[in-house]
């Protein structure tokens, strides 16, 4: 359905590559059909480490399923995908120390704030004491110390985007992967929280990947563009 | 609730709606609270005091209490397991449990119990016949079994609803923060569950202490309540010790009405979801899939059953005896053909009431008009009380002046018309509130009155609703046991209540091909519903907002 072409724009050049010459992670000729569509056709990209790169195109170009496949949610039909080095697209998503911050934000409605933060490191059986500071520490990165016993239906949009933020950010993953995060925001809350993505990355350093249909979101917010169409 | 808030903002309703409204909460008291307090106000102290001093009123209340724990167990249990195939896109045979799941609905009151006694009692073709066994099915575990196959697909519907609203990312979001698929089914979807299941629980508990027809035929030397209200009245002529009885029954099945209600209406954690694609969905992990498939498929060899013995019986010539092939029983139905037409009749009417008089409760529950609250409370209340409370109600009710209805056909229309009240009220009322208010705006606009919306507009928008109300109250009609049973006037044959004298009579064959023609009707309408449905279907869709 969809080829992506070479990486077409490096914005902010004057910011010094955190990217070393080797890829943090690499899509080798990926390809995926869901139901009769080839929703990914050898799709090739290499993400650099420490920085944002961005899928950028129209929907139903196969962005958010490459997403997908990267987080391992989808096995590829063909293809290879590699992070440091290494191939990981046998593993399956809990192994794959990716984490992702969902469209519709995908917050566990019987969880608080704190629960939500917190689920990935009970999964990974840390001891309760540290889940506590940890999950404190990544409430306050994102300011919502406040609401860390709130439920997320008595949150906003735009709170509950930062619990998911945090969320994903509290296990400490090699790659984040943000699927159009910020699409069910108003306007306003949109261009704030992405600034926030962008501090967030420059704080912790992390490989992001970011998948949009705004190019001027995409542009604002890149170190690389990938668009597909 | 919104399209009710953004009615209420309209202008102060015509008169002829307030007298509509006045109407509506005459009849809801004649046909709902009057027959009510009638059972609750009618036996004296002495004779109150008599019936609770009897030993057998206390062994029936604690067996009620133990098969309704037993039978909510496993019919939520079975319930879940069919709710989790049919949500799950990796299952197999997923299509074939979604259509055997719904069949036990279609039974009539007695017949699971019937169906059993045939196939596994002391002359059953498989127990006895077949395996050469000597089992006795009647007594608790025969009911328990009757019931737990009875009901759950009450509880299959309400987990299902909840898991529907579960959203796949969810799921998926757990494993990308590092849960196997089995702990992300553990910590997400089955918590998220919970409110459906207790739900589903409570829905199930009342039907099971409220059910007449399974316990009548097949719970034997062991008294539960619902069917000690009618031993009282019909073995001992005893009205007023029946009202006590059911009056007993009345506590916890109000109680767990209450519980039900106010625990489905806080919709707070499942409302956040939303439905996502199929295909996001993790897989299922095997020792589940497989686990949840064994538990429907042994069910689904009961409700197959169940069809298979009721069809075979009617074509044996003399059950445990005579094995032999014969339409002989088919053709004796025609015999009671006019039991089966005044069944036919009172269903027909009464379905008419309850679709009628449930639209027209929800239209008033939806204007901004004094009373409307308790319009919408009277109008679920006969939700919470079972049938055997129904029957002695309105035989203590409308059995004498000022209100005589006694041998007329009447009595039993009215009283299964207003006890399916609540289902038709509960989906026109949710359907009201689909449609966009700038429908009836422009109707008003166009110069409609108020209740000329009714007719002109929420009638035919209703039509699928009023006509799924129609039928359900209809098909439960014509086999209702529970109600009939006090109600029934000597002259008067219904279909339901012959089968019930010949299964007693031990007119096996006779009963079961009686239940075919019942069957048969039964999904005769289900066939036209659905044909009536797919014909009005592009209309209805349309209107919604």
């Amino acid at each position: 359905m969809s080829i992506l072409t070479q990486p077409i724009a490096r914005v902010a050049p004057g910011v010094p590559s955190t990217a070393s010459a080797e890829p943090h992670a690499r899509l080798i000729n990926l390809c995926k059909r869901l139901g009769p569509m080839l929703a990914v056709d050898h799709v090739s990209l290499d993400i650099p480490r420490g920085g944002i790169t961005t899928l950028l195109g129209p929907s139903g170009c196969g962005k958010s399923t490459t997403l997908r496949l990267l987080a391992g949610l989808y096995r590829p039909d063909a293809g290879d995908i590699t992070l440091d080095g290494e191939s990981i697209a046998h593993l399956p998503p809990n192994r794959r120390r990716m984490t992702m911050v969902f469209q519709e934000y995908a917050l566990f409605p019987h969880l608080t704030a704190a629960g939500n933060v917190g689920y990935g490191l009970r999964r990974r059986s840390v001891p309760a004491a540290q889940v506590k500071s940890r999950v404190g520490e990544m409430l306050e990165l994102v300011g919502l110390s406040a609401a860390a016993d709130k439920y997320p239906h008595q949150l906003s949009g735009g709170q509950q985007q930062r619990v998911a933020l945090a969320r994903a950010l509290a296990v400490d993953p090699e790659v984040l992967l943000l699927d159009e995060p910020l699409s069910n925001l108003d306007a306003k809350l949109r261009v704030r929280l992405r600034e926030e993505i962008v501090r967030l990355q420059k704080v912790l350093g992390k490989t992001m990947v970011f998948v949009t249909h705004d190019q001027e979101e995409a542009l604002s917010i890149s170190d690389q563009v990938a668009v597909m169409d | 609730m919104s399209a009710t808030i953004a009615r209420s903002r309209g202008l102060a309703a015509e008169p002829g709606v307030l007298v509509l409204a006045a109407l509506t909460v005459c009849a809801l008291f004649v046909f709902v609270v009057y027959p009510a307090v009638r059972v609750l106000a009618t036996p004296g102290w002495d004779e109150a005091l008599g019936v609770l001093a009897r030993p057998r009123t206390w062994q029936a209340a604690r067996h009620s209490l133990v098969i309704t724990v037993l039978s909510t167990t496993s019919s939520t249990l079975i319930g879940f397991a069919f709710a989790f195939v049919a949500t799950r896109r990796d299952m197999p045979f997923r299509d074939l449990f979604r259509v055997v799941g719904l069949m036990p609905l279609f039974a009539p009151p007695f017949m699971v119990a019937f169906a059993y006694i045939l196939m596994f009692g002391r002359q059953g073709l498989l127990t006895n016949h077949l395996l050469g066994l000597d089992v006795n099915i009647f007594g608790w575990q025969g009911l328990w079994l009757s019931q737990t196959i009875a009901f759950f697909p009450l509880s299959t519907a309400i987990i299902q609803g909840v898991l529907e609203g579960v959203h796949p990312n969810a799921e998926q979001a757990a494993l990308t923060l590092g849960a196997t698929e089995s702990a992300a089914l553990r910590t997400i979807l089955l918590p998220l569950a919970w409110p459906g299941v207790i739900g589903a629980m409570l829905v199930v508990a009342i039907t099971v202490l409220a059910d007449f027809g399974n316990a009548v035929v097949i719970a034997g030397n062991y008294p539960l309540l619902a069917t000690e209200a009618w031993f009282m009245m019909d073995g001992l002529g005893d009205l007023q010790g029946a009202a006590v009885i059911v009056s007993i029954l009345l506590v916890p099945t109000i109680g767990l009405f209450i519980a039900s209600r106010a625990l489905l209406n806080k919709r707070e954690f499942t409302a956040s979801g939303g439905r996502g694609a199929a295909v996001d969905q993790i897989a299922t992990p095997p020792f589940i899939k497989w686990s949840a498939v064994a538990i429907c498929s042994a069910t689904s060899l009961l409700v197959l059953t169940l069809y298979a013995a009721i069809l075979i019986a009617g074509l044996t010539r003399q059950w445990g005896s005579d094995w032999s092939f014969t339409f002989r029983h088919w053709a004796d139905t025609a015999s009671h053909m006019d039991a089966v037409g005044t069944s036919l009749l009172i269903g027909a009417l009464a379905g008419l009431v309850t679709a009628g008089v449930g639209q027209i409760a929800a239209f008033v529950h939806s204007r901004p008009i004094p009373l409307r609250g308790l319009v919408g409370l009277l109008a679920v209340l006969p939700g919470a009380l079972p049938g055997v409370f129904i029957g002695v109600g309105f035989l203590l009710a409308f059995n004498a002046p000022p209100l005589e209805l006694a041998d007329s056909i009447w009595l039993i229309v009215l009283a299964l018309g207003f006890w399916h009240l609540p289902q038709a009220y509960q989906s026109t009322s949710a359907a009201l509130g689909q449609i966009h208010r700038s429908i009836e705006d422009s109707a008003r606009d166009l110069g409609a009155s108020e209740l000329r919306l009714i007719v002109d507009v929420y009638a035919p928008l209703l039509s699928r609703n009023l006509l799924a109300a129609f039928l359900q109250c209809f098909i439960r009609s014509v086999s209702n046991i529970s109600v009939i049973v006090f109600l029934i006037s000597p002259g008067q044959v219904l279909v339901a209540y012959v089968i019930l004298q010949m299964i007693s009579g031990s007119d096996w064959s006779g009963a079961a091909a009686l239940t075919t023609v019942l069957l048969a009707i039964t999904f005769c309408c289900v066939g036209l519903l659905q044909a009536a449905l797919h014909w009005i279907g592009p209309a209805t869709r349309g209107s919604q907002a």
